[in-house]
């Protein structure tokens, strides 16, 4: 069982992947038998390549890949160096889970509420401070250049970070910035010299998929993104739901071309890391001193610590537009409640809540059996994941979404295997995996094996230890990484539509269907139950551990 | 034969070819070896190798054999060896008495498991503290407990890997003397592997430098 | 201890876990409407999904209703699969036509018109020939008064798709911020510029702009039947340049100076009810007095037409043609052309779209569900409807979009 599961493992890591990017390959180069196109041609790309400003998409989407890593990774260090010893720290630490829970497109529809010309900041200072009785006309959401998308992608990847940069922390901070700052370096710039590039390099991975995501992220853009032109990623979807159905290879074209941008930015990225590494050591080795320390601070501190808080208070505009009645420019509070919204929505959004939790729960928990069962194999074998298997573990993550589904979606649909409860929980299991493989390996690895080996010496098998002595000293880790298994299969938007036939709508299905027509009310209340699901699994996974050891201080110390 | 005790039949360590360690010892019942040498000598190796844990590239030769039957090449948790590490290792999801019931062999009525692990305890003077969450125990404590869990297995031999040098300097030898006194009680061959002169001191027995 | 309860964990969660294959329907052959009662026998049981656009929480509780009714009528289970895009559907259908699924299709019904029923039917994805005119309930259809029943977009219907309301262009504003309203287009252009950063329309790959355009097309031309030809057929450059000029023109006083555009009429109704501008568009003449009576617009609220007339269509189901429920789909589509459904969703309190039936055909009993319904003070009444104009071909919205996009597609 143990030895098959990494083969496993792969299997549904790499097959899907590059399935599905073979049936968008094949017609993006001209062969479609059932719209009469046979044998290789170019002709896709030609014609994407004349689509009107298709130039700007692309260099939208490559431009926001890029700056999302580099911003959110710049604050996260910055606020983890000068904040790790701090009440700060502890803070951020117990609010960030409920914001990573929270599915990208709520987090978007709450930053939009606040941000937007009528949103809640404008309301709250007018019409005193501003003198506005209008929202004014200021082009803040859906802005051209995307500053407002990257806003959200920003504010929903901080949290991101700061998981994985915690998750690796313990393992390599320890005496290095303390060695940097007898030499009179400032403290902060010394744990920034000395141990984030350690920390770096452990978190490489994530970093690249976060890159990937953003270079193709959908459901963001269609809510905060610019539409004239849209991110390539957008594009696609145009295409691929265009009445003209001629226009599906030029859609499938645009989805390799998306695949380049990705590698692309990936590559720019990879680039930018040897030239950052380069000028970095003669900097460090010139014995630089940068006096900053306090600079650093206030940038990180102001990034994460803002990105935590408006998330929250997006949260809370959720919540109220859900509850609102009229609630006309420029009061800042609806003039009237009504729970009208949620008594006509009642039963619908018990319905596809159920139907999410379902999918949700097997999606994580069959990774969470995966992932042990391979960490398990590889400590009882002593095998080291090499470079190509951490690679493989991320494909998914670093392949776009919208390149390789709707060719999964094909083969599904040829074999009769979409619209089944197996096929879509399968189709999350590609995305679940990989990180709950992650999050867990860390903890694997962090993991004190002498106490394995103690316990086998009193004579107990690998299994006795693995189930009494391994998985409950594990099982905060275990639950975390169920907990954001969940959550990341919550917020799965596309495989859910596509392999789902449709007959399987989800709370999020449904709410990006009902985004599109741009209701406050039911916006509000579909996001609110859709970010309050992974978050009440988060509340679960936190409190189990406290309830079973709650006298037992050894394991109550995260 | 049939020879009682711990015997390294000419046990070569090597890491990668290279030959790191050479022993040939014999420890009798009761009788307690020190092995003393510094870091990276590849004392902790030998023990590793002795209970069956080798990292990878790491290779053994020769033969272990304990009460005259080779272990060399049997499972870990088949050699009946007691272990205690510089930390104590008590599991911190188990109170005090459940982590030595943890250790006693598998079989018997719970009463008399728990009779055992009293004894057990006792044997250490710790008795009272069974139902106690060992992260709330003091360092002298926990490498008591650590010991009663050893013994609680029934070894054939034990080993003792720096097992007082995380304790600070007034404790340590408190709690040397007591684990001693229990071990010599015990009557088994004893490996002791140390950097500290002071334990070697303690054992009245036989040193070897590294 | 722990490994029996792991174990057990495990095993229960397996036994739970929901198997729901997909079920192949047995080759059947295409029920026949005209023998209705066979077509009834075979629906029941039956589960229809039905495809239609999922925005707007009036239509589908207005959906969840007809679902309940089809239920308790004739025991067929109705699902909504609220798309976000009904081209989604298409796709889908065709996708399915590739992998040679030829029954047992995941599409049961589809709400549609336009260029989708158009792609939809040249693809050879609809079910065959004729089954819509022989309904029970297509008699008391009003086909001879409403040309748009028998073209879809110039694309003739064919009996491929069911009636099920018809729409009309129009504007609607907030007569209390507004007390004189333009009604043709030079005083529409005068009042955008007049008052910068007020009026705006959606991004013309919605139907909501796509429709504006035409109507703008329609109005700044006299022989408006060069539309009815297929666009290829046309002078597009020639015909469209008083458009673009119009455009062009009141094109940096537009909400945001142009740079971005409303996504469709809810985003409009939205931009109306924050005051982020003064005059809003729709499809759906009872749109206004819906919104006022769900809270989102003021009471105040009041709708008018450009006066050389609106453009307007009607809106169909069709059946896919590997359809699973096939009887199904026709005995849901029927009941969506009954009285009863028809006046329902007349009923602004429920939707507030127009019927598709011709009064004078009504029974006098049937007569009395649409007597009874009121109007609210922001729709408008027959009479001051005025003209309703054909849509162009189907072809013109993809030209339409086309240029419009490489126009105003790149955010100015």
């Amino acid at each position: 069982m143990l030895r098959i599961a990494p083969i496993f493992m792969i299997a549904i890591l790499i097959g899907p992947v590059l399935a599905g990017l073979f049936h968008i390959i094949v017609p993006a180069f001209g062969h479609d038998p059932e719209l009469g196109q046979i044998g290789f041609s170019l002709q896709a790309f030609y014609a994407l390549k004349m689509m009107p400003a298709i130039m700007k998409s692309i260099w939208l989407s490559y431009w926001l890949g890029l700056m999302t890593a580099f911003i959110s990774l710049m604050l996260v260090a910055f606020f983890i160096a000068s904040y790790r010893n701090s009440y700060w720290f502890l803070v951020i630490k117990t609010m960030f889970k409920p914001v990573l829970a929270m599915p990208h497109a709520a987090a978007a529809f709450g930053l939009a509420f606040l941000i937007m010309p009528s949103g809640f900041i404008i309301r709250l200072i007018s019409p005193e401070l501003t003198g506005f009785i209008r929202p004014p006309d200021w082009l803040i959401i859906n802005d051209p250049a995307g500053f407002a998308l990257l806003l959200g992608l920003v504010i929903k990847e901080i949290p991101f970070l700061l998981l994985v940069i915690l998750a690796s922390l313990p393992q390599v901070e320890g005496q290095y910035s303390r060695v940097a700052r007898i030499s009179g370096y400032g403290k902060n710039y010394a744990w920034l010299i000395s141990v984030f590039p350690l920390i770096y390099k452990k978190i490489r991975l994530p970093i690249y998929a976060l890159i990937a995501f953003a270079t193709s992220v959908v459901d963001v853009a269609l809510i905060l993104g610019p539409a004239t032109p849209p991110p390539l990623s957008i594009q696609i979807l145009r295409l691929m739901s265009d009445p003209d159905l001629t226009q599906r290879s030029i859609a499938a074209a645009a989805a390799i071309v998306q695949f380049g941008v990705t590698i692309l930015a990936l590559i720019t990225w990879w680039i930018g890391e040897k030239i950052f590494i380069h000028f970095g050591k003669k900097i460090i080795m010139s014995g630089f001193r940068f006096q900053g320390d306090k600079i650093l601070g206030f940038i990180g501190f102001v990034g994460v610590g803002g990105a935590i808080f408006m998330t929250f208070v997006g949260l809370f505009l959720l919540a109220l537009w859900s509850v609102s009645g009229i609630w006309k420019f420029p009061q800042v509070f609806p003039a009237e409640l009504s729970f009208s919204t949620w008594h006509n929505e009642a039963s619908q959004l018990l319905k596809v809540s159920w139907r999410a939790i379902i999918i949700a729960f097997f999606a994580s928990f069959i990774a969470i059996i995966l992932a042990l069962s391979s960490l398990e194999n590889e400590y009882q074998r002593q095998i080291k994941l090499s470079k190509w298997a951490k690679f493989i573990l991320f494909l998914p993550l670093l392949v776009p979404q919208v390149s390789f589904l709707f060719g999964l979606f094909i083969i599904f649909l040829w074999h009769g295997l979409d619209g089944n409860y197996f096929s879509l929980i399968f189709a999350h299991l590609i995305f679940t995996l990989p990180y709950v493989y992650l999050l867990l390996s860390d903890s694997w690895n962090g993991f004190d094996i002498r106490y394995l080996t103690s316990a086998r010496l009193m004579g107990k098998s690998q299994m006795n230890v693995f189930f009494s002595i391994r998985l409950p000293m594990l099982l905060r880790p275990i639950l975390m990484a169920f907990a954001l298994g969940f959550a990341i299969s919550i917020a799965q938007y596309l495989p859910t539509l596509l392999i789902g036939a449709g007959r399987f709508p989800t709370i999020t299905t449904e709410a990006v269907a009902l985004a599109s027509g741009g209701n406050r009310r039911l916006i509000g209340t579909y996001s609110l139950v859709q970010t309050l699901l992974p978050f009440v699994v988060f509340a679960i996974a936190a409190l189990i551990p406290a309830l079973l050891f709650h006298n037992r201080k050894g394991l109550n110390n995260e | 034969m049939s020879e009682a005790g711990l015997n390294l039949n000419n046990v070569r360590i090597k890491i990668n070819g290279v030959s790191l360690l050479n022993i040939d010892e014999k420890i009798a019942d009761g009788e307690i070896l020190t092995l003393m040498g510094p870091s990276g000598c590849g004392k902790s190796t030998l023990i590793n190798a002795i209970c069956g844990f080798l990292p990878k590239g790491f290779s053994c030769e020769g033969e272990i054999s304990l009460d005259g039957q080779n272990i060399t090449d049997l499972p870990a948790e088949k050699r009946k060896l007691g272990v205690l590490f510089q930390d104590p290792l008590l599991f911190p999801h188990f109170d005090v008495k459940e982590n030595i019931m943890f250790a006693l062999p598998s079989g018997g009525a719970k009463s008399e498991r728990l009779e055992k692990a009293y004894q057990l305890l006792k044997n250490v003077n710790m008795q009272d503290y069974a139902r106690r969450d060992v992260a709330t125990l003091s360092g002298g404590q926990k490498a008591r407990i650590a010991l009663a869990r050893t013994l609680a297995s029934n070894p054939k031999a034990l080993l003792l890997d720096e097992p007082f040098s995380k304790l600070d300097e007034k404790l340590r030898e408190n709690v040397r003397q007591s684990v001693f006194e229990v071990i010599r009680g015990q009557n088994l061959p004893t490996l002791l592997v140390t950097h500290d002169k002071a334990d070697a001191k303690a054992t009245n027995g036989k040193i070897i430098t590294l | 201890m722990r490994f029996s309860f792991t174990k057990n964990i495990l095993i229960t969660c397996f036994a739970f876990l929901p198997i729901s294959g997909f079920a192949q329907s047995d080759i059947s052959q295409m029920p026949d409407p005209k023998n209705w009662d066979m077509v009834l026998n075979e629906a029941k049981g039956q589960s229809v999904y039905f495809n239609a656009w999922g925005g707007a929480p009036n239509i589908n509780s207005y959906i969840a209703w007809v679902s309940d009714e089809v239920f308790a009528q004739y025991g067929i289970r109705l699902e909504h699969v609220k798309l976000s895009n009904t081209a989604d559907a298409v796709n889908r259908v065709l996708a399915e036509k590739k992998a040679k699924r030829n029954q047992g299709g995941a599409i049961d019904l589809v709400w549609i018109n336009g260029e989708n029923f158009a792609s939809m039917k040249n693809q050879n994805l609809l079910l065959e020939k004729g089954w819509s005119y022989d309904l029970p309930n297509y008699s008391l259809a009003d086909i001879e008064g409403k040309k748009v029943l028998s073209y879809d977009f110039s694309e003739p219907v064919d009996g491929l798709e069911s009636p099920w309301g018809t729409a009309q262009f129009s504007f609607y504003y907030d007569s209390a911020e507004l007390s004189e309203v333009p009604t043709n287009l030079d005083g529409l252009a005068k009042w955008i510029k007049e008052n910068p950063s007020r009026f705006t329309y959606a991004d013309a790959s919605n139907f909501i702009g796509n429709t504006f355009l035409k109507q703008l097309a329609l109005g700044l031309i006299d022989d408006k039947s060069v539309f009815s030809k297929p666009v290829e057929e046309a002078n597009f450059d020639k015909l469209t340049a008083p458009l673009w000029a119009w455009l062009d023109d009141i094109h940096p006083y537009l909400w945001r100076k142009g740079k971005i555009f409303a996504r469709d009429t809810t985003h409009l109704k939205t931009l109306l009810s924050d005051n982020e501008i003064s005059i809003a568009m729709t499809f759906n003449l009872g749109e206004a007095s819906s919104a006022i009576k769900e809270g989102i617009l003021p009471k105040t609220t009041r709708s008018f037409v450009l006066d050389y007339g609106s453009i307007g269509n009607a809106h169909f189901v069709t059946i896919p043609f590997n359809a699973n429920a096939k009887a199904g789909a026709m005995v849901v589509a029927n009941f969506m052309l009954s009285p009863i459904a028809q006046a329902k969703k007349l009923d602004e309190n429920i939707w507030g779209d127009p019927s598709v039936l011709a009064y004078e055909k009504l029974s006098e009993s049937d007569k009395v569900l649409f007597d009874d319904l009121t109007q609210g003070a922001a729709t408008l009444g027959a009479e001051e409807l005025g003209k309703l104009i054909n849509e162009p071909d189907a072809s013109w919205s993809e030209a339409f979009k086309k240029e419009w996009l490489k126009r105003y597609g790149a955010g100015g």
